[in-house]
């Protein structure tokens, strides 16, 4: 039977929420050794208001250009789960490796590991542009937990994070753009994803 | 940014690699995002945009620390080439990649009137 792509991306969606269920039991920890693994990943928790103390250090050190020190490792974190993580568990599933069927999938496994919940449905698949929704998004709700409203967006890591992860996925060039923020009053985080160099 | 701005501001980068001795240069946000740049091939403008906005941060934040006032501009000198870095506006920054044996007494007037070119640009 030919399925329908509404309906094998709705089949994806299910088979990672199971996954992401099972992921939990894969926790493990050690404590003769002092470790914490996920599927034999060694791992820590962090709590998410560290990520604010990142931006603090990072503005301490290079003052109005901290965030670009935030933006350059979400890039490289997102374009290693490209290539690695999602790569993997799109080819586990059989499934391609595109940005359709990993936005397909990414609100479940991110709202699973608490990054917020993201709505992906502003994403024409097309095109691979459009804005993506962050509601509860970590980095906002740091930074407004330690560092009070701020006026301009903050979620600096979750930026560059998109950008190498649609990057690592598609291989073109992307820019993202952070255009509301919770942590700069807001309802939620909204980020402005469109394809090639745009000027700022 | 409107685009006309940005091909202003590339106008003025094209006119100061005119004067000679000047690699590649860009204008880039103080927190490091690319506006315009006149570069190489070889060089990743976005990535050169974020790496010298640090590098003038952390210049910025050193001088502020050992109490020296605001700075007037960076100056790196490699053995292949000079780099110089400075303000356009409040949320800008002129970036220029000289040669070597640049003069850089000539460049550094050059390179301040067209920083105070794209500053006016940037309103």
């Amino acid at each position: 039977m030919q399925l329908t792509e509404k309906i094998k991306l709705a089949i994806i969606k299910g088979v990672f929420e199971r996954g992401i269920f099972d992921a939990k039991r894969l926790m493990e920890i050690d404590s003769k050794k002092g470790e914490f693994t996920i599927s034999g990943i060694r791992s820590i928790i962090v709590g998410t208001l560290d990520f604010a103390v990142l931006h603090e250090a990072a503005e301490k050190i290079a003052g109005n250009a901290g965030p670009a020190i935030l933006r350059a490792q979400g890039e490289k974190v997102g374009r290693i789960e490209a290539r690695k993580a999602w790569r993997k568990n799109m080819k586990r599933f059989n499934l391609s490796f595109d940005v359709r069927t990993v936005l397909s999938t990414l609100p479940a496994i991110y709202a699973a590991v608490g990054w917020g919940k993201i709505i992906t449905t502003g994403i024409n698949m097309k095109t691979e542009e459009g804005t993506l929704i962050i509601r509860n998004c970590f980095e906002a709700d740091a930074i407004l937990e330690l560092r009070g409203e701020k006026e301009k967006p903050q979620c600096y890591f979750v930026t560059g994070y998109l950008k190498g992860l649609f990057g690592g996925i598609t291989g073109k060039k992307f820019q993202v753009t952070e255009t509301k923020c919770k942590a700069a009053g807001a309802e939620y985080c909204e980020f402005k994803i469109t394809t090639g160099r745009e000027s700022v | 940014m409107t685009l006309p701005v940005k091909s202003l501001i590339e106008e003025v980068l094209n006119d100061l690699r005119r004067v000679g001795g000047i690699n590649a240069s860009a204008a880039v946000t103080r927190d490091g995002l690319l506006i315009a740049s006149d570069v190489m091939g070889e060089i990743d403008a976005e990535t050169f945009a974020a790496m010298t906005a640090t590098m003038t941060g952390a210049a910025e934040t050193a001088m502020s620390e050992v109490k020296a006032g605001n700075i007037q501009r960076v100056i790196v000198e490699g053995e292949s080439g000079k780099m110089v870095s400075i303000g356009a506006g409040p949320n800008a920054l002129l970036v220029v990649l000289t040669v070597p044996d640049a003069p850089l007494g000539l460049l550094l007037l050059k390179i301040g009137e067209a920083s105070r070119k794209i500053a006016k640009l940037l309103g």
